[in-house]
């Protein structure tokens, strides 16, 4: 078997075998359309350069395609599979680039073959950052829940060791030392936390409040997020991975969607207020439980 | 012998390559070993938060990539969850990084990449509606590993004013307040049922019964 036929088997058998195994992180849309766009910036830029196609390029243009058809596909897979074909893509752009100001016409091809490289340059990037995006949200929420489990848990505790059996507000369980507990004894949050529930402090993107009502006998802990965020919709534009990036640079540690609220019960709610604003128990309490 | 490994170099190539995918994608021979995991429940009316905390070493001098299932306890009157993360993890809990997870139907899948000799926590939570005082852990898929879990730790929290009225598993201790606590662990634990637990206002509440 000659060397091309090993080399096109051990191919297919690397990525038929991997695809399936790594496709779990797939870039965005805007991702993979600017990385196709690679082709036909390259193809006009032959083309406006006046740049004639060698007996060679003839020969090889449908293995090429096939290469290059492939290298897409796999590239749709994301992470780390898509590093070969990303290679390949940059060697081919570049290359066009190249070449379209060494053997085009006019004085414009230095600017044309320039354009080709650097679309390359920037489609493959804003592939590599739309592989990044992930939103913090669920993260956020994540911490959010665990943090408010942890203050009703906290609270239960205080209004059982306490003598008149009544809920604290925030400053009576930080002074009275209550642990914020989770994962069987272990710390998850700890008791310097209360300062920044206090002090209105951001913790992974939520606000706290604890309200205890008159009697002592019931309280209401809420989190709204400290900048509010609707679901990212696809990012579906050529470059919108690299502007969503940009955007989000600084306020990524910050943002939450839902609104959360534990009362006494134990049941935790949630509600999309699609703002950040203070909740009252009367709105809390007709939140649907979180399911 | 010399003339077929060159005539048939290709194919011993492939079968060579299939068997180094089925090793590293496909799981059927686990080299990672699932080895503790600590399960905290709240249950509250008509809701069960759910925070586990799981344990994955990979002894091999391989690199190894898990692809796992969450499965979630899903009847009549308790569906499937809407709310829940995956994230890895440190031993206490505390979130490293997000984990990225696909629905394949009802099926939540992730995958948990380990580098040779690493080991890695991996955290779970979850919510579910419960319509009846009751729910279940599934504790049975640990079988799959086929081999015992060296430690896991389970612990139960009733809401306010809520009673244990009964578990499949007996509990070691018990914190009363208004919150209870009840908790039990194990050591080469090689599970033959779910945890099933249930619970109810005090006067309707037995006594824990129905343990083993």
């Amino acid at each position: 078997m000659k060397f091309r036929r090993k080399a096109e088997l051990i191919f297919w058998m690397v990525t038929l075998s991997a695809l399936p195994a790594w496709a779990n992180n797939p870039p965005q849309p805007d991702g993979l359309f600017s990385l196709i766009l690679i082709f036909p910036v390259a193809i006009f830029g032959y083309r406006l350069a006046g740049v004639a196609y060698t007996e060679r390029q003839r020969k090889w243009r449908v293995a090429r395609g096939l290469a290059l058809g492939l290298a897409v596909l796999i590239s749709a897979a994301g992470t780390g599979i898509a590093a070969i074909p990303l290679l390949l893509m940059l060697i081919y752009g570049c290359l066009r680039g190249v070449q379209i100001i060494l053997r085009g016409q006019g004085p414009k091809r230095v600017l044309i073959g320039a354009a080709v490289c650097l679309w390359t340059l920037f489609a493959i990037s804003d592939y590599l950052v739309s592989l990044n995006i992930r939103s913090p949200v669920a993260v956020h929420e994540s911490s959010t829940i665990s943090r408010l489990r942890f203050l009703a848990q906290a609270e239960d505790t205080y209004a059982s060791n306490s003598a008149l059996k009544k809920y604290a507000t925030l400053e009576q369980l930080r002074d009275a030392r209550m642990p914020l507990q989770g994962f069987a004894g272990g710390s998850n949050g700890d008791s310097g936390a209360y300062d920044s529930y206090l002090h209105g402090a951001v913790v992974s993107g939520y606000r706290y409040r604890l309200t205890v009502d008159a009697s002592g006998g019931k309280f209401l802990i809420t989190a709204v997020p400290a900048d509010y965020v609707a679901e990212v919709a696809a990012l579906r534009i050529p470059g919108a991975s690299w502007l969503h990036a940009l955007r989000q640079r600084h306020a990524q540690d910050n943002v939450g969607r839902r609104s959360f609220a534990v009362d006494e019960s134990g049941v935790i709610r949630a509600a999309d207020l699609g703002t950040t604003r203070p909740v009252t128990r009367e709105e809390a309490g007709k939140w649907p439980p979180l399911q | 012998m010399r003339n077929f490994t060159g005539r048939n170099s290709d194919l011993l190539l492939a079968v060579g390559l299939v068997g180094v995918a089925i090793y590293a994608g496909c799981n059927v021979f686990p080299q990672v070993r699932f080895d503790r995991e600590r399960i905290e429940i709240w249950a509250a009316p008509q809701q069960i938060q759910v925070s586990g905390l799981y344990h994955y070493s990979n002894p091999s001098f391989l690199p190894a990539l898990l692809s796992l299932g969450l499965p979630f306890p899903v009847d009549a009157q308790h569906p499937r969850p809407s709310t829940y993360s995956i994230a890895t993890a440190t031993e206490d809990g505390r979130i490293v990084a997000p984990i990225h997870s696909s629905e394949r139907g009802s099926e939540v899948r992730f995958c948990v990449p380990l580098l040779p000799r690493e080991e890695k926590w991996v955290r779970v939570d979850y919510v579910q509606r419960a319509n009846v005082p009751s729910g279940t852990y599934i504790l049975v898929t640990t079988r799959e590993w086929r081999r015992p879990l060296r430690h896991g730790d389970y612990i139960l929290h009733l809401g306010s004013g809520l009673e244990l009225a009964s578990t499949n598993y007996r509990p070691d201790a018990m914190v009363a307040g208004r919150l209870k606590t009840y908790s039990f662990a194990k050591t080469d634990f090689y599970p033959g049922e779910d945890w099933t637990f249930a619970w109810g206002e005090p006067a309707r509440a037995s006594s824990a019964g129905g343990e083993k």
